[in-house]
């Protein structure tokens, strides 16, 4: 039984903690981000790159790291406590997992070494409005015609979309009938991509309108299973992420109640105060121990355990993170309503990450079907 | 990360696993806990725990001496997980075996020693605790019940309440004020009282379900013999607190039940008929279960990182956190059942199940106790009333 991290996991989160805090402060720099479309720079994205973090997942042979979801989800969890804008998670984590599932061997040869060098940064394009989270019937299409393939459709809530250079595009192939993920140029024509308005100034999202864009599929076979493995890793990720701004809001918050005093003594001696700090770090420890386990079990469990931790986690991480950021507004008080303070940049953060890859409702569903309608239920009696 | 356990633990879940299969029989099988029994399942109950002990499952935390395999925590886990897995019956002696056995292997004499724990890990003795007062509840050093030395004899006056097992317990571990004069925590002394004594009174308790699952004591000039006194005079607070100190199983197998309950009510809502289809299929319901298992399933989570915690030397809040998530999920399982159930839920055991849950945010400390404390010991924060 052995929930701990290692050594040179440590090492990582410390390593990211340290780059972060040192280029991309909460101020000025994540402030000054807010209203940039691109959320990055050259020199902080340049810093990831020197840290090998791209290439994270990719295997060594192919240029990158070689490590695993535990890596990936504290280098989120690192990024989503400085409230890190950018397109590290999309490109590092959403494409990589994508290219990795479903491009044949030599297309991997093509894209992951770049990917892992950060010289080629990539975003996935699921999501259709009007369609809530169904993927896998797609109104986007590609059609080939002589030798080419040109693909269009509509996709939105797509991450990082204006700071890419490729877009992953899920779309029905009407050659085949079935699913494939198309590889778009991000300034090819035909592909118009506009800023979302969207709580969390944080993240950039993005709709992407594709009229007869010059595309070509990724792989072969059938893509649904890797798309859906690809989405479960980042709702995972995100979930991390949503657990490093609650920590971070958790730890402000009573870093503030120890000092701030009303009626001549700290508003944390008070009861009422200390029963709110309780609450969210008993809700910040289920989501650790629920999120580690999910990030552990994507690459050590079999495929339906998975999916099911993943389920769990991003369930779990939609429900109940967003209200410590809310609560950590609370105990500031006032001025934590104010723009001045950053108490609302975490509240934003989690409000992001509550919709991001399946809000709690659309996670529950899912759920459902595994513990209400599967084996789980039945054998009660017998309790195997 | 590694969620396996070590071979040595997996040896003893393959030993304990064959020797269930082997002496479990089926009448021993879903025995309600010694609090609930009436008499005929008590005995039977006792005979399945002298089994147990005689086999050395009874105690496996103990120090060999006394009967036990000096198991670690991963150990007394597996332990537990296989008498759930089995449906074994609860123990006959629970506060006994984690409580009171420490406190009589640290600070009793040989005497003491020869003379229960023996009798106390078979099940022989039922063993109570006499702690909480009327006016001692969670503020519990203020406790008033006195004893005065007379000669060979203590003579023990006062009231005990909350007697979890005071009904059929044979012995009771009973703290008493020895020096009236002394700061609240320093003028305790812990007695070994038998409970045939002339002048104890026992009186069930009947809670909110309409069952006696506690009783108050009355000592109206009870004489304890002197040898009675555990550990030193006026030092009962330092002997009462002792626990084992690997005794950490319990609270990371708290899921064990609740898990075990849930599963419960998915099958029963997939049982019951409601409207056009089954409980199960309605769309509220369904998110409703799904929300209870996430529950369960986390607790079991936070249960493994305390677990590790414990093992690996890390100090986490987890264990702390665990008994909170624990009474709020026992508490949303039998409202869960309630919503999903409807009038189907309004009598047996849903019924049962959700007016006791009611004693799990009180009972080994409220709730906001609990949270005073995690706020003062975990967070820091300064002491509040």
């Amino acid at each position: 039984m052995n929930f701990e991290l290692t050594e040179a996991q440590e090492i990582l989160r410390q390593t990211v903690r340290r780059f972060l805090a040192e280029a991309a402060p909460l101020s000025p720099y994540v402030r000054a981000r807010l209203e940039d479309p691109r959320g990055t720079t050259d020199s902080v994205w340049g810093g990831l790159v020197d840290l090998g973090l791209p290439g994270l997942l990719v295997p060594e042979d192919l240029g990158g790291a070689g490590l695993g979801m535990l890596e990936m989800g504290i280098v989120c969890e690192e990024l989503g406590r400085a409230l890190h804008p950018g397109p590290f998670a999309a490109s590092a984590l959403t494409a990589t997992s994508l290219v990795a599932g479903v491009a044949s061997p030599s297309e991997q040869r093509e894209l992951l070494p770049a990917l892992a060098a950060g010289r080629l940064v990539a975003t996935a394009a699921v999501y259709e409005p009007g369609a809530g989270y169904d993927w896998a019937r797609p109104r986007a299409a590609a059609e080939s015609r002589s030798g080419s393939v040109a693909l269009s459709g509509v996709k939105h809530l797509v991450p990082a979309a204006l700071s890419v250079e490729l877009l992953l595009v899920v779309a029905r192939d009407t050659g085949s009938g079935g699913l494939g993920v198309f590889a778009v140029e991000r300034h090819a024509e035909g592909v118009v991509v506009s800023p979302t308005e969207s709580v969390d100034g944080t993240r950039k999202l993005a709709r992407v309108e594709l009229t007869r864009a010059p595309a070509r599929r990724l792989g072969t076979g059938d893509p649904r299973g890797a798309i859906a493995a690809a989405l479960d890793r980042s709702a995972v990720g995100s979930a991390a992420d949503a657990l490093g701004a609650a920590m971070r809001a958790h730890e402000i918050a009573l870093a503030y109640a120890r000092e701030r005093t009303q009626f001549d003594r700290p508003i944390g001696s008070f009861q009422a105060v200390q029963h709110l700090l309780v609450d969210m770090l008993q809700d910040l420890e289920l989501a650790r121990a629920g999120i580690y386990y999910a990030l552990w079990a994507a690459d050590a469990a079999d495929p339906a355990e998975r999916h099911r931790a993943a389920v769990m986690a991003k369930a779990f991480a939609s429900g109940r993170l967003p209200a410590i950021g809310a609560t950590a507004i609370q105990i500031f008080g006032g001025i934590g309503f104010t723009w001045e303070h950053d108490a609302h940049l975490f509240y934003k953060r989690l409000l992001g990450m509550e919709t991001s890859y399946g809000d709690e409702r659309c996670h529950l569903d899912e759920l459902a079907r595994i513990a209400v309608d599967g084996p789980w239920g039945v054998d009660a009696a017998t309790g195997s | 990360m590694d969620f396996s356990y070590p071979a040595a633990a997996e040896d003893l879940r393959a030993e304990l696993h064959a020797w269930l299969d082997a002496n479990l029989a089926p009448r021993f099988r879903g025995l309600a806990s010694a609090i609930a029994a009436e008499r005929e399942g008590l005995e039977l109950l006792r005979e399945w725990n002298r089994l147990l002990a005689d086999a050395g499952w009874a105690a496996i935390a103990w120090p060999r001496e006394y009967g036990g395999r000096e198991a670690g925590v991963i150990e007394q886990v597996v332990w537990a997980e296989e008498m759930d897995r089995a449906q074994a019956p609860p123990l006959l002696n629970p506060i006994g075996l984690s409580n009171i056995a420490p406190a009589i292997m640290q600070h009793g004499s040989d005497a003491q020693k020869q003379r229960f724990l023996g009798r106390m890990r078979r099940g022989d003795d039922i063993w109570c605790q006499g702690f909480s007062e009327p006016d001692a509840g969670s503020d519990l050093a203020s406790l008033r019940a006195a004893a005065v030395r007379d000669g060979d004899h203590f003579v023990v006056n006062g009231q005990k309440v909350w007697n979890t097992l005071g009904n059929v317990a044979a012995w009771c571990e009973l703290l008493v004020r020895t020096d009236p004069a002394a700061p609240k925590h320093r003028g305790i002394s812990c007695l070994l009282v038998d409970m045939s004594l002339p002048g104890i009174e026992v009186k069930p308790i009947v809670t909110i379900t309409g069952e006696a699952e506690f009783a108050e004591l009355f000592f109206t000039d009870v004489r304890v013999p002197a040898d009675a006194l555990l550990g030193p005079l006026h030092e009962g607070w330092r002997v009462a607190m002792t626990t084992l100190n690997n005794e950490r199983g319990g609270v990371a197998t708290l899921h064990l039940q609740v898990r075990r309950r849930i599963r419960q009510l998915i099958a029963d809502a997939r049982g019951t008929r409601r409207g056009d289809g089954r409980a199960a299929d309605d769309a509220s319901a369904r998110r409703d279960l799904a929300r209870l298992y996430l529950a369960g399933e986390f607790l079991k989570l936070l249960s493994d990182r305390a677990l590790s915690g414990v093992v690996h030397g890390r100090a986490g809040p987890e264990g702390s956190l665990t008994k909170l998530v624990w009474s709020e999920t026992e508490q949303e399982i039998a409202e869960v059942a309630a919503r999903v159930l409807g009038p189907d839920g309004l009598d047996g055991p849903w019924a049962r199940a959700r007016l006791h849950s009611r004693s799990y945010s009180i009972a080994g400390g409220t709730t906001q106790v609990n949270k005073n404390i995690i706020a003062q010991r975990v967070l820091g924060l300064p002491r509040s009333y």
